[in-house]
């Protein structure tokens, strides 16, 4: 099920009502259904998928528990290689198949969506009970809902045992407060969706998908607005997410924080999918060794796996591999440059937050394109820059897609630098009536409706 | 109930309240600077459903628009002629107009230009209707088509700001600004500049992939034309030149527009294959839209022909 459907619309508007109807008890279950009902709306045979690794790292969980020594290690090993077998069958079969000379038969297969979310949430699970950081979780339904809680299921955030697991055990009080901020969050969410994101979407896919035949100035254009696309769609979902489940009472992590406001490739990855970056640190760069090894060339070398492994988290395609081994260079380059102590005034920092927009925007083409072919030929003529420009058939598109990336960046940017200038906005109920009215009615006016897919569903 | 339940679903109320009348209130606004518009495609279906009165009507999709040369029609029939061929559109747009249209009043001829492949399933002919959305509620043939759009449009249109989605750029454009083509000045006529002899002409491939005929509209265009006949309007039903003629091409859909033309006793004049346009890069915008010369030449051909079908033109 789509958060952008009107299905979604009456299966919140349910649930969240049986929610705080039902006794505390019940919840649990009420929200498991519901989460079952919303994956299964997809391909309903991949709860199956599912339902496996569930099995598995529950018990992992419990085993890893009550093992000690040497044993412990083999049931997490043995839970791991279940997850990523999921991921390298159902993701990665193909392309590793591709590669090596399709040694195997093709497998037609549909990946089950948002699977590298949940694998990732359920692997996270039976790490942090190896590490004694989380108690192994008893309730199998309880677990299940962990794994499969419907606002977080299909795109993160990717949450972690010790943030998420205890919040299905605690009795959430009905909150004005915390319903009316959910809310608000949500609407957010539907704003950036269905008037940002959906509506650059026009003009960028018409655009890339005739790359061959398109100017430098005209890919150019739709490689930045690609960056806010992916931006605003991604959050936007993440906007949803967390909005939905504070509406019950429960607390999301934040996966967003005005990235491309970054002055460094470092910082726009502390800001960018917070919920994935810190994973990949908690799991992968500490556990190699993070920036604490013996030499500079080794953290290096830890960087570069780390983003390897992201590129290939986002899609089993050569592109994202060198979406993310860019990534990753750019983090060794920037890492290699010394840092000054004294604080930028305003000049610089619009100078590197545009140097490092512009840094982002070129890896985003490798994330954009269909191939590695496709994404040298675009770069080559943003390069040239050579004209003619194409503003789309019909143009409003176009100019609509300009609007709205200004509107974001300049609330963007009053949050980051000059928060206090909500102050000098009204607060009155009437003035925020006034608001919602308003953001209801620009998504009416300009919402893109066609309930088109997240691009992170397919990672 | 708890006091904090019955606050939130007061507010909530309230807030409902505030949306509807944001919703009436801004759709008034919208629909005043609508029909403001002197140019462009609501233009032109304004136009047609409201107070077109013209005698010599052309409908179809942007051969239609971009080959009837209405301005020269007008002068050498001495008629009142307009051109309400949208770009992009299908018979699922051209049905509901024609019926508004002839709800309205009797005109001497109709032009439907139909392309060899109309009869062909296209999902994006669906999503095109959505240029009907602010003609919510105009009259009920209009409000069956919009119910054929995809998403649930017409349930979405219940909103009155929803149907002027994604248009109030275009209102500003065709209202204040310049103009798209399509006013009351090119009588709806829309003509692309630009020949094919720069380039090599690349023969476009007939990939049609699965065969699917549209049921939707093999059953408007019946209806169309039954329509058309009992209401004893003249109807040219037309398809206009092509660069490369296909003609030994084996085109299911063609046939069978041909058979059901043939059927329903319909003048039908194809020049699809004719030899006077074909090869001709002076006259193609691409390889079936022809540029403003090679649209007045079918126009003056057209205009030739069509005392063999209608005595007094």
């Amino acid at each position: 099920m789509l958060f952008n459907s009107v299905q979604f619309i009456f299966f919140f508007i349910t649930v969240t009502t049986l929610f705080y109807v039902l006794p505390h008890k019940f919840r649990w279950m009420l929200l498991l259904l519901s989460s079952c009902y919303f994956y299964m709306a997809f391909v309903p045979i991949y709860i199956l998928i599912l339902g496996f690794t569930i099995v598995i790292d529950y018990f992992a969980g419990i085993y890893i528990e009550n093992s000690s020594g040497h044993r412990r290690k083999v049931f997490l090993v043995v839970s791991l290689i279940a997850n990523i077998s999921v991921l390298c069958v159902f993701k990665y079969y193909n392309f590793i198949n591709d590669n090596i000379g399709s040694v195997f038969p093709y497998l037609a297969i549909l990946l089950p969506i948002g699977l590298s979310f949940h694998t990732f949430q359920a692997m996270s699970y039976t790490i942090e009970v190896y590490r004694g950081n989380q108690k192994a979780e008893r309730n199998f339904g309880i677990y299940a809902l962990f794994v499969m809680f419907y606002p977080q299921l299909v795109a993160g955030p990717i949450e972690r045992p010790q943030n998420l697991l205890h919040q299905f055990h605690e009795k959430h009080e009905f909150s004005l407060g915390r319903v009316s901020s959910g809310l608000k969050q949500m609407l957010i969410g539907f704003l950036k969706k269905l008037v940002i994101a959906d509506r650059i979407g026009i003009y960028v896919d018409t655009i890339y998908n005739n790359s061959a035949t398109q100017s430098g100035q005209s890919l150019a254009c739709a490689t930045i607005f690609f960056a806010f696309q992916i931006y605003c769609d991604f959050s936007a979902y993440s906007d949803i997410a967390i909005g939905a489940a504070r509406v019950m009472g429960f607390d999301l992590m934040k996966n967003f924080n005005r990235p491309y406001l970054a002055t460094s490739v470092s910082q726009f990855w502390r800001r960018w999918h917070i919920s994935l970056s810190t994973w990949f640190k908690d799991y992968v760069y500490i556990p190699l060794g993070g920036s604490k090894v013996k030499s500079k060339v080794l953290v290096y070398r830890n960087l570069l796996i780390v983003f390897l492994i992201s590129g290939l988290w986002h899609g089993a395609n050569w592109t994202y591999v060198v979406w993310g081994a860019l990534n990753g260079v750019l983090l060794i380059i920037e890492s290699m440059i010394p840092k000054s102590s004294k604080r930028d005034n305003l000049i610089k920092t619009a100078l590197k937050t545009i140097f490092t927009f512009s840094l982002i925007c070129i890896t985003w083409v490798f994330f954009r394109a269909s191939n590695i072919t496709d994404a040298i030929s675009i770069l080559g003529k943003i390069i040239r820059f050579e004209g003619p420009f194409y503003p789309g058939n019909p143009k409003d598109h176009f100019y609509y897609a300009c609007v709205a990336i200004m509107a974001l960046m300049f609330f963007e940017f009053i949050t980051e630098y000059k928060p206090h200038l909500y102050k000098l906005l009204p607060n009155t109920l009437v003035a925020r009536y006034c608001y919602y009215t308003l953001v209801a009615m620009i998504i009416m006016l300009f919402g893109v409706f066609s309930e088109g897919q997240f691009i992170y569903f397919q990672f | 109930m708890s006091k904090k339940v019955k606050t939130l679903l007061v507010k909530l109320l309230v807030l409902a309240l505030a949306l509807i009348l944001a919703d009436l209130a801004g759709g008034l606004v919208l629909k005043y600077l609508f029909n403001k518009q002197r140019s462009g495609k609501y233009f032109t279906t304004s136009h047609a459903i409201k107070d077109g009165k013209e005698q010599v009507l052309i409908f179809g999709n942007s051969h239609a628009a971009q080959h009837f040369d209405a301005p020269l029609m007008a002068k050498i029939l001495s008629k009142s002629v307009f051109n309400f061929g949208n770009q992009g559109q299908s018979l699922l747009y051209t049905y509901p107009l024609v019926k508004t249209v002839l709800s309205r009043y009797q005109p001497e001829l109709i032009i439907l230009n139909l392309d060899y492949n109309e009869l062909r399933y296209d999902p994006t002919d669906y999503e095109r209707l959505a240029i009907l959305l602010p003609y919510y509620h105009a009259n009920s043939v209009i409000d069956s088509t919009i119910s054929l759009i995809p998403d649930r449009a017409a349930l979405k249109a219940k909103s009155h700001l929803y149907r002027y989605n994604s248009t109030l750029g275009y209102i500003f454009l065709n209202t204040y600004g310049h103009s798209y083509g399509k006013s009351m000045e090119s009588l709806g006529y829309d003509p692309v500049e630009g020949d094919m002899c720069a380039g090599t002409v690349n023969r476009e491939e007939a990939d049609m992939g699965k065969i699917a005929f549209d049921k939707n509209k093999i059953d408007y265009l019946i209806k169309l034309i039954s329509y058309i006949q009992s209401k004893q309007v003249k109807l040219l039903i037309t398809t206009t030149p092509l660069i490369e003629a296909h003609e030994n091409e084996k085109n299911v859909y063609k046939e069978k527009l041909l058979q059901l033309l043939t059927k329903m006793n319909v003048n039908y004049l194809d020049y699809g294959s004719s030899a006077e346009f074909k090869g001709k890069c002076k006259l193609f915008h691409d390889t079936s839209h022809l540029n403003a010369t090679g649209a007045a030449q079918w126009t003056k051909t057209l205009l030739n022909d069509l005392p063999k079908y209608f005595d007094q033109f």
